[in-house]
């Protein structure tokens, strides 16, 4: 790691200032110092707030970007597109239903390549009407060709925001990202968040070079009618683009810690001892309450650790199959789910570790904003320590 | 002072499903004179009860199918007409009302307000026109006027808004009004018309948001939008459709009033017409 005095007389950050912002605001301060030059939202709770900030620091001259107020989220993604299309760098934000409404145009930004970044704020589907997280509304989009990440608290959350750019723009990725918080738990609760700065986001992440853009001097047309060999040709180009994005991701984030000191890990986060009886498997900020319950119960004398889901896609299957090993048994805590099959996350696992005898164990907790605090995680991996396998 | 009054019956309760009370809305907001002069109307339409339906969108609005002791329905964001379509053409007894938002119905939801007006399909609308979105916290819809300050046009909104009984008479609506929430009784015998109305009925209800809109604008207190729509508005019966552009603006008039109606083939008359005429299977 570089010293503080580089990090702080050269990229000009501050690490005595902390500022208590809410996930959507360190989103949407991260989303303004990355310098997009189109923004098309809609509001929808609990991502509203990101949209007014960004359409606040348009207003009062702090970012030069055209920002649209359209008439809905599929316009919303339509308008990023646009401007997308037209080598400009894009965001917005979203959640639960206005995803759902405007998944038309996520599947086409994907397969389209282009690389958007949305601020995802997890909320659950209805009806029933919840305005409360879950992961159901990211699952949805689990075969769009977006990248997802998942962050586990508000300051990680302002940190791939940026981040998100960098590797959505990357000539060998190409491909939109969502950067998902969860809603409510993140999204409107304040939390202490380190700042970057203009500077630091200018340094790190170059400005927007599109590999091919709309230009009159230069026509192209784009969406036209595909045929099967070049169609299956382009989906796997779309697949290959998946498994670049793996180094591509980890590379980003390791340059992003050795120039901040914040490591939130690679593709997965691993918490806790080298080896453990139990792993605990979760996403955002339930993986984050994970870590409160092993620390109680390695306290207690067990022996459990938390492996976090960063990114689900690409899912992380070769850096699964690496640590899954030190682990006798797994604990998938999802928040989610797939009807009729095994929960996202476990079918994810299960095709990850094909083949080994590890044991895997899931259980649904969190849907539709249900509280889960560490308590109940203990007595669920208290449980599963009981379990025969 | 005197004490507030309190009682513990409201003549409207029989319309409400009173163990959802107290309701979500804030003070000086006009949704429940609204849903007052709905279920009033109701009482007075002579049409029994289990024969309404109210089908209601997204937004502060959408809580009336909640409140409204009727068979209801709490649709997506913008569906409620396209669902209320739905509902009509599988049971054209029913008297389908759709009561939602300027956001809702407007703005996300604008493709289906015009299209059923198209049809003339025998719905009677009631939008409730605020100006904004409440329910998120004061954005700019499709009506939040020009210059008006929403918390996403923070220093005034440079879009035009829509003029709605405009749009509704290009669209083809066969009977539109407009009231705002003051006109109690006006609003509810514009109702009571739209029950029957044998076509596509539009009534605008224009409504306070002292917090989302009125504060950010001229109306500081919550009553100040009230005392506006007192002191401005202008009774018209004919008025040139082309000028009810609302621009919220204390110098400026509101026209309100039953603005059209014409008596126009609705759809299930057009439908059978049709069959009949071409001598094929008639629905």
């Amino acid at each position: 790691m570089k010293s503080s005095r580089y990090q702080e007389e050269i990229l000009m950050l501050d690490f005595s200032k902390v500022e208590i912002w809410t996930g959507n605001q360190a989103i949407a301060e991260a989303a303004i110092l990355s310098r997009p030059e189109v923004i098309a939202a809609y509001p929808i709770t609990p991502s509203t707030p990101i949209i007014e900030a960004l359409s606040s620091a348009v207003e009062n001259g702090r970012l030069d970007a055209e920002f649209i107020a359209v008439e809905s989220e599929h316009a919303a993604m339509s308008g990023v597109m646009g401007g997308s299309a037209a080598g400009a760098r894009t965001f917005t934000a979203t959640a639960s239903q206005g995803l759902l409404y405007m998944m038309e145009m996520i599947y086409w930004a994907g397969y389209g390549r282009l690389p958007i970044v949305i601020g995802l704020v997890n909320r659950s589907l209805a009806p029933g009407w919840s305005i409360w997280v879950d992961h159901q509304d990211a699952y949805s989009m689990r075969d769009a060709g977006w990248l997802q990440i998942f962050a586990k608290n508000n300051q990680e959350a302002h940190d791939l925001t940026v981040q998100a750019f960098k590797v959505a723009e990357n000539h060998g990725v190409y491909l939109p990202m969502a950067v998902n918080i969860d809603g409510f738990v993140l999204s409107h609760v304040a939390g202490q968040v380190q700042p970057l700065t203009q500077k630091f986001v200018d340094d790190f992440l170059p400005s927007f070079n599109p590999i091919f853009k709309l230009d009159s001097s230069d026509p192209v047309s784009f969406g036209a009618l595909t045929l099967p060999d070049d169609y299956q040709m382009l989906r796997k180009d779309l697949e290959d683009s998946f498994q670049r994005a793996k180094k591509v991701i980890t590379d980003v984030s390791k340059e992003f810690a050795e120039l901040t000191g914040r490591d939130w890990g690679d593709l997965i986060e691993v918490y806790g001892p080298e080896s453990a009886d139990i792993a605990v498997v979760a996403m955002g900020t339930l993986a984050e309450e994970a870590e409160e319950a092993v620390d109680e119960l390695n306290k207690r004398g067990k022996n459990v650790g938390v492996v976090r889901i960063r990114s689900f896609r690409p899912f992380p299957t070769e850096r699964i199959r690496e640590v899954a090993k030190n682990y006798d048994k797994i604990l998938i805590i999802d928040r989610g789910q797939s009807f009729g099959s095994a929960t996202p996350l476990t079918l994810e696992f299960k095709n990850a570790l094909y083949g080994t005898d590890i044991p895997i164990v899931t259980r649904v907790m969190g849907t539709g904003g249900k509280d889960v605090d560490y308590s109940e995680i203990m007595a669920v991996i208290e449980e599963v320590y009981k379990e025969e396998m | 002072m005197k004490p507030p009054i309190t009682v513990e019956r409201h003549p409207r309760d029989k319309l409400l499903r009173v163990d959802r009370l107290p309701h979500i809305w804030c003070p000086g907001c006009g949704l429940g004179k609204v849903i007052s002069a709905y279920s009033k109307a109701i009482d007075n339409s002579g049409i029994e009860r289990n024969k309404h339906v109210v089908v209601s969108g997204i937004g502060c609005s959408g809580r009336a199918s909640g409140y409204l002791d009727l068979d209801s329905y709490h649709t997506t964001h913008g569906r409620p007409i396209a669902f209320a379509t739905g509902l009509k053409l599988a049971n054209p007894e029913l008297q389908v009302t759709v009561i939602s938002g300027d956001g809702d119905l407007s703005t996300i939801g604008g493709n289906h307000l015009i299209h059923a007006a198209r049809r003339n399909i025998n719905l009677n609308v009631i939008l409730v026109n605020n100006f904004i979105y409440g329910m998120t916290g004061g954005q700019a819809s499709a009506t939040t006027p020009y210059g008006a300050k929403t918390s996403t046009t923070t220093k005034g909104n440079y879009d035009h808004p829509f003029n709605l009984p405009f749009l509704m008479r290009a669209a083809g609506a066969t009977h539109i009004a407009r009231w705002t929430v003051l006109h109690h009784v006006q609003l509810q015998e514009s109702i009571e018309k739209a029950f029957q109305h044998d076509g596509f009925s539009f009534v605008e209800a224009l409504s306070p948001c002292p917090k989302g809109f009125g504060k950010k604008n001229s109306f500081r207190n919550a009553i100040d939008t009230m005392h506006y729509f007192e002191q401005r508005s202008e009774l018209e019966e004919n008025p040139e459709l082309t000028q009810l552009e609302i621009d919220m603006d204390p110098k400026s008039d509101v026209i309100v009033g039953e603005f059209f109606a014409e008596e126009k083939m609705p759809y299930f008359d057009s439908k059978d017409r049709f069959f009949h005429y071409i001598g094929g299977h008639q629905a």
